[in-house]
This record gives structure tokens, sequence and C-alpha cells, in this order.
């Protein structure tokens, strides 16, 4: 469902950046999605392997890092854009992910997807948002969904409030999520 | 991505066009029970 994910084979040790086909990525937009998979997800997932607390998350009372993890992504996906004179880095992806988690809770398929349309005008692009959070439901006409996706906004909102105070080499040390993060320092 | 002063302003950046600063926790939290929903998903 997701246009891009990393995949990690235990037994070889490799990775992999997983796309998918047809490829809709912009020229401009596949950087940022290389700065989400291995400058955060990668990078954060191969330094954790060498952290104390690997594989003794429970021993260490050290929370679910999702929120972290993809907040953390999100906004490094669009730090090219921020540093690129006339380009808006928009956490629009990530909100309207947030919004249709949210409304999946009160509309059916078809309402969700006529409801988006104030801010998506594409049929195609409206589409696979709706279908991203209905994902899994046998009858669309009902209410509901996988909420999940509203952790890409939570966790890029509370980072970069945080951002004056963050130690954004400790955020790329592991697995963590920001609350364990200042434990930790 | 550049080095720390760099990355750092783009934050700046982010933030600024995004609102993060401004007051409007409400915006991100329209419904405490959807909320807990999603914690109930993650756990």
């Amino acid at each position: 469902m997701a246009p891009t994910s990393v995949t990690h084979d235990p037994k070889t040790g490799k990775s992999k950046v997983n796309i998918r086909l047809p490829c809709e990525y912009r020229q401009g937009r596949i950087l940022g999605v290389l700065d989400h998979e291995i400058g955060t997800h990668y990078l954060r997932r191969h330094n954790e392997k060498f952290q104390f607390w690997y594989k003794k998350k429970e021993k260490y009372d050290l929370k679910n890092s999702q929120a972290t993890e993809e907040g953390f992504a999100c906004t490094n996906q669009v730090v090219r854009q921020a540093l690129t004179p006339g380009n808006h880095p928009f956490l629009y992806r990530s909100a309207l992910n947030y919004y249709a988690a949210f409304y999946a809770s009160q509309m059916s398929f078809v309402e969700l997807f006529d409801d988006m349309e104030r801010y998506v005008d594409n049929k195609h692009s409206r589409f696979k948002f709706v279908l991203r959070v209905k994902r899994g439901l046998q009858d669309t006409s009902e209410i509901g969904g996988l909420y999940k996706d509203q952790v890409y906004l939570e966790g890029a909102v509370s980072i970069l409030k945080e951002r004056k105070t963050l130690d954004i080499y400790g955020m790329c040390c592991g697995k963590l999520c920001l609350d364990d993060m200042k434990r930790l320092s | 991505m550049g080095n720390m002063e760099e990355y750092m302003r783009a934050l700046d950046i982010i933030a600024k066009t995004n609102h993060i600063d401004e007051d409007e926790d409400d915006l991100f939290d329209p419904d405490a029970a959807a909320a807990a929903r999603v914690a109930a998903q993650l756990a």
C-alpha cells in the first residue's frame, strides 16, 4: 500500500528499498524519499544494533517509537525542499493522512472520497489516500479504517515543537521515542 | 543533508511553513476517541 518501503533480510543482513510500480515520484521528490527511508529508517535501524537496549526494550521500559520514527522521517523528507529557495516544505501528505484517518472513523469510503475533494482534486491521488486508510475493511460502505497513519503528523509536530532542544545526533542513534530520548540525555 | 547548522535552519523553515509554533494544539487532536483508537491499534 505504501509507495515506498524498506525490507530487511536478517539472514543476509541486506536491506532493500521497495518502490511501488509504476513509480510516480517526481524528480525532486525521490531524494526526499531516500532521506525518509535510508537517511532516517535505515540509519536508526542500523545504529540501534549497537545500543545497550537492543532487543531489551522491555527491560529498560522503552516505549513504542513509531510516532517519533515516522515523524522524524517525514520531517527529514522535506529538509531538502526547505533549503531550496522557492520551495515550500509543507507536511501536507502527513496532514492529509491524519485527516483521512480521523474522518474514516465517521465516513464510508465514498463519503470520505467525496469529502477530500476540497483538498485533493486529482481523483487518482485522492483514491490512494482513501484506500490507504480504508485498507482491510471488507465492507467499504461502513465507517472505520486503519488509524495508525495519524502518527506521521503527530510525530513530526512533536519533533518540530521540540527542535530547539532536541539532540539530533541522539535521534539517529537508534529507534527511540522522544520521551526515551530525554531519559537518555 | 548538509551540516547541522543548515539542518537546524531547515527545521525552522519547516516549522514556520507548517505553523508549528502557533498555538493550535486542538488542530492535531480533534477527537480524543480517535486518538484512543490509534493507541489501541498501535499497542
